[in-house]
């Protein structure tokens, strides 16, 4: 038992949950699945904001895009029938490759976006499809929504501090997308992570290199860019001159998981494999 | 505080603390086939129903419990009157000191409510949260699909 809670919380509006949370400082902190509350040792809350009572667990799809509430769980977004488009494969398979069934089942979107530290899948899928994040803050008292790009490199996850993600807003369309990722073993976080996917006649890249020294979650323009003049046809050679590509715009972040040249090598592997998934083409050749 | 939530079919209101873990709450109400492992979601033992799907109770404050149903493992059957699933892991010898055992029986039993002919792959990934130190994993396995086999987890006891 590592937590001194002394106060829970259930909130029914977002009003009330972000003037809860503004009065109770670093003190207090949401509470979604509640995955990591116990497993990293938050000793200096004294109050959990609980955020099941808020209606934020509905998915709703347009023509263009998609609307998954935050709270709407990784067990959901595997067998949600809205994500069941070609386009949208990496984030089911980014929500299948997070830990194990149970915890699937108790983590939510935006608890995994809040926690990310350069650790997760979906993240690095989010970014790859486009994602934006509708929040919510307390600005001078009034409760403000808005809709922002997901934020992509530390400075601009530091300003998702102190807001609510309400929900997840994901463009439609016509392409593909693929997740690529490699742990140690089935239930470890990966080492390294890379996503693809095709969009309004594009290839949008996002990768998650781990490691001490690492960037963080980062887009790969320069790669992007080349295979996106890949979609109307590819050069017999196309995987070696992307695999130089990617080797060129990732970091080698070593730790002593791994070595910086085996992950960087193993994510431009995985990049490949990405690109040839959306492309429509073998992985392995 | 109190809490109201209904375990094993039952209409219950607890005190509890803020801080409390649900695998503490039920411990200490005497259901004490939930576990207490590793309290960090990683080990399975403390594996309960909560509304059907099998959730770490280590992981679920007491307080979030609150209008939810629960089910332990003493929920799904006893000594005199075993659930199918907890008969097979003992007509399997799926079991050795049985710590683990019944975060595993009912991590299968909210996977046979929703499939109840599951592919091996299927029972693979729904038991790979659980690891065991014992038995190994393969009679486990064995357990779940010969009662997938009757057909027979589905039914809700």
């Amino acid at each position: 038992m590592y937590l001194a809670l002394q106060r829970y919380s259930r909130p029914s509006t977002v009003h009330e949950c972000l003037e809860l949370l503004h009065a109770q400082g670093g003190r207090a902190a949401l509470l979604s699945g509640g995955t990591d509350l116990n497993a990293r040792e938050h000793e200096a809350l004294t109050h959990v904001i609980d955020l099941q009572a808020l209606p934020l667990a509905e998915v709703r799809a347009s023509a263009d895009s998609l609307r998954l509430g935050a709270r709407v769980t990784l067990a959901r977004l595997r067998r949600e029938p809205a994500l069941a488009r070609p386009e949208l494969a990496a984030l089911r398979e980014a929500a299948g490759a997070y830990a194990v069934v149970a915890l699937q089942n108790r983590a939510t979107l935006g608890g995994r976006i809040m926690v990310d530290r350069g650790t997760e899948d979906l993240p690095t899928a989010l970014v790859a499809l486009g994602a934006e994040l509708e929040l919510a803050r307390r600005v001078d008292g009034q409760i403000v929504t808005e809709r922002e790009p997901y934020p992509v490199g530390q400075r601009a996850r530091a300003a998702l501090e102190g807001a609510l993600v309400c929900a997840v807003v994901l463009p439609l369309g016509t392409g593909r997308s693929a997740l690529r990722r490699f742990g140690r073993t089935a239930v470890d976080q990966p080492l390294a992570s890379v996503a693809a996917a095709s969009r309004a006649g594009a290839i949008h890249l996002a990768a998650n290199v781990q490691g001490p020294g690492a960037a963080d979650l980062r887009t790969l323009p320069r790669s992007e860019a080349l295979a996106s003049a890949w979609l109307a046809g590819r050069p017999a050679d196309w995987r070696a001159q992307a695999r130089v590509a990617l080797l060129g715009e990732l970091a080698a972040c070593e730790d002593p998981w791994a070595s910086g040249d085996y992950r960087r090598d193993l994510s431009a592997t995985l990049g490949v494999r990405a690109l040839a998934a959306v492309f429509g083409e073998p992985e392995i050749v | 505080m109190k809490i109201e939530l209904k375990v094993n079919g039952k209409d219950v209101a607890w005190d509890c603390a803020p801080h409390e873990f649900l695998t503490e709450a039920l411990r200490r109400h005497g259901l004490l086939g939930t576990k207490r492992g590793c309290e960090s979601g990683d080990c399975g033992a403390c594996s309960v129903l909560l509304d059907g799907e099998e959730v770490p109770s280590c992981l679920v404050l007491a307080a979030q419990a609150a209008g939810h149903e629960v089910t332990t493992s003493e929920g799904l059957g006893d000594f005199a009157a075993p659930h199918p699933l907890q008969q097979a892991f003992v007509d399997h010898t799926a079991i050795q000191c049985g710590f683990c055992t019944p975060g595993m029986v009912i991590a299968a039993k909210a996977l046979l409510d929703v499939e109840p002919r599951p592919s091996e792959h299927a029972v693979r990934e729904c038991l790979a949260g659980h690891p065991c130190r014992c038995t190994g994993y393969v009679k486990p396995i064995q357990a779940v699909l010969a009662v997938a086999a009757t057909n027979a987890g589905g039914e809700a006891r």
